[in-house]
């Protein structure tokens, strides 16, 4: 499903360029579960940003179900992240204007889907938030607004659900929710990549690819 | 949900920075909306002035040939017209289609009269009609009421020593002398006005006119309009609009147009800025917004919508508050400025007010809508 083919990607600062990921390569097959496991700056996000669609690699090609997805207009491309990617960062990222209803439908409301609040319910009703659908984000805790970008994230049903710390936010117990609500999404046939640096999260995923220095270790 | 609902929670959000744009740009189209009001009213103050200064339209006998002037303007001889103009003539002018532009009609004769060995110029005029054509004349004594009383000029005055109320002979008939006409270095100071029929009867040329004076009031001014219509009228005058007092008018009325237009561009550009910064910051806030939107799939136009729906809204509501603010202020600045009052709110000028804010916001929210809309999400994302 996901092919990634001796991925480059360098950033450049004040001048200076360094390389970030270094000849990656990679192959994740539909409904798997995958976690992404590094040190703090070896390149872990990077790799998932790009299969994200939200950063072009250098170098190296990119294909989602064949599509070469940074072969893809700018357009385009939007359209990929709003129909392949679900996102869910560790920062939650939801707009504090909005209640947990409208964040959760805001994948929706650019394609003007008919049951946009029915389906919000239902992905709420999944991360169990259902009855907290017009609280806005500062009248909920930390895990909770953890489920609600989680429920963002599965609305319009993705394949790919890619998950950046989502627990790191969080402490252990609720992290334990967040990750058994991404094994659940995982059996519904969701591909779950998650970057983390919990090993012992990570081990209870099927596979584990650990990122050094910008290359795959096996 | 909609898009426009991340544009108004948006603005909720920033309610205090949105009420300060908003003020500045409705301040900027209140001053837009005074200027008008009171520029177009006094537009119609001067018009009404200069209209009031005299005749614009000069009906006289179709004529061969050059005989007898006044004041400037040919008038024909009785002894070469092949046309007359009848006192019934006036009244016809009076029934054109913009009658309503006319403010006076002044029928006259003139002609010389010999009486005790002097020469005389008589010029027999309507004296209430006469006397809103020639808004400037000045004169002691009293108004001519009566058909005996005359209004004579300076120069006859002084040469045969009369004064108001003093007896002026003409062909053995005694009139009142009402008034003496101040100098006013034209024909009119050695001319007698009497009353038209009086004029006539001395002249022997009972119930006719040597030409009418017509004052028309026109804010447009479709003067060549009423000339055609006095023209159809009488086929058999020659009607002649003064071009002087008409390019004067327009003249006068576009330079109060032109100081308008241009003080209300740069209050508008400054409206632009105001916009502009203010929506250049706000993006800025929220780049990390921005970031998320474009991460979860909304595409470059999705943004740019997002941000120029709020400066619809805010531009809008401005554009309504500067109509409100303007057309009060202009209610309370008229009698100050030009001496007269009146204004009404006019629902064109909210149309008006509202469009040009609407324009000034979306043009001024363009560059930021698509800087923002340009912005990489993942950039935009690590912006805190």
């Amino acid at each position: 499903m996901i092919e990634m083919k001796e991925i480059k990607k360098r950033f450049s600062s004040n001048g200076s360029s360094f390389e970030t990921l270094k000849e990656v390569t990679i192959h994740i097959g539909q409904g798997e579960f995958v976690s992404i496991v590094g040190q703090s700056g070896s390149g872990k996000s990077t790799l998932l940003s790009i299969i994200g669609g939200i950063t072009p690699p250098s170098e190296g090609k990119v294909t989602v179900d064949s599509i070469p997805i940074y072969e893809l207009p700018i357009e385009k491309l939007a359209d990929y992240r709003r129909e392949y990617i679900g996102f869910v960062f560790q920062q939650f990222h939801l707009l504090s204007y909005l209640t947990a209803g409208e964040n959760v439908m805001l994948p929706l409301c650019v394609t003007k889907h008919r049951d946009m609040e029915e389906l919000a319910r239902s992905a709420l009703r999944k991360v169990g938030l259902e009855h907290k659908m017009s609280r806005l984000p500062s009248q909920l805790s930390g895990g909770e607004q953890q489920r609600v970008a989680m429920a963002r994230a599965i609305v319009n049903s993705p394949p790919i659900v890619l998950a950046d710390e989502p627990t790191g936010n969080l402490d252990t117990d609720t992290g334990e929710d967040i990750f058994s609500l991404l094994k659940e999404l995982n059996k519904d046939g969701h591909t779950i990549i998650l970057v983390t640096h919990n090993r012992e999260l990570a081990e209870r995923s099927q596979r584990i690819i650990t990122v050094k220095d910008g290359r795959l270790m096996t | 949900m909609r898009l426009y609902h991340i544009s108004l929670g948006n603005l909720r959000r920033r309610k205090g920075k949105m009420i300060l744009l908003s003020l500045g740009l409705s301040i900027g189209i209140a001053v837009v909306i005074a200027m008008i009001g009171i520029t177009s009213q006094m537009k119609k103050d001067v018009e009404k002035k200069l209209d009031e200064y005299g005749a614009n339209i000069i009906v006289s006998p179709k004529s061969k040939g050059l005989s007898l002037h006044y004041g400037g303007l040919h008038i024909g001889d009785t002894s070469y017209d092949i046309e007359e103009l009848r006192t019934a003539d006036a009244r016809r002018v009076r029934e054109i289609k913009n009658n309503t532009n006319i403010s006076a009609v002044a029928p006259k004769i003139i002609g010389t009269y010999k009486s005790s060995g002097r020469s005389y110029l008589l010029v027999g005029v309507d004296f209430p009609s006469e006397l809103v054509v020639k808004k400037w004349w000045q004169w002691s004594g009293k108004t001519p009421d009566t058909k005996n009383d005359v209004l004579i000029g300076a120069m006859i005055a002084k040469n045969l020593n009369l004064a108001p109320g003093n007896i002026l002979s003409l062909g053995g008939q005694d009139y009142h002398v009402a008034g003496v006409l101040k100098e006013n270095a034209s024909q009119d100071d050695f001319s007698v006005f009497l009353h038209l029929e009086t004029a006539q009867q001395l002249l022997r040329k009972p119930d006719q006119l040597s030409m009418i004076e017509v004052s028309a009031l026109c804010s447009a001014c479709p003067i060549d309009d009423i000339v055609a219509q006095i023209s159809e009228k009488l086929p058999y005058a020659r009607v002649s609009p003064v071009r002087q007092a008409v390019a004067l008018r327009m003249q006068t009325v576009e330079q109060l147009m032109k100081f308008s237009v241009a003080i209300s561009v740069v209050i508008i550009i400054i409206g632009a800025l105001i916009v502009l910064i203010s929506m250049l910051s706000s993006v800025n806030e929220r780049t990390k917004e921005i970031g998320i939107l474009r991460a979860i799939g909304f595409r470059q136009w999705h943004i740019v919508r997002v941000i120029l729906f709020e400066a619809l809204v805010v531009s809008g509501l401005s554009g309504i508050a500067g109509w409100i603010i303007g057309s009060v202020s202009t209610s309370l600045l008229l009698p100050v400025v030009t001496g007269t009052g009146g204004f009404l709110f006019n629902p064109s000028l909210l149309a008006f007010a509202a469009g040009i804010a609407v324009c000034t916001g979306i043009l001024s929210s363009i560059y930021p809508a698509v800087k923002a809309s340009r912005l990489e999400p993942l950039e935009a994302l690590r912006y805190y």
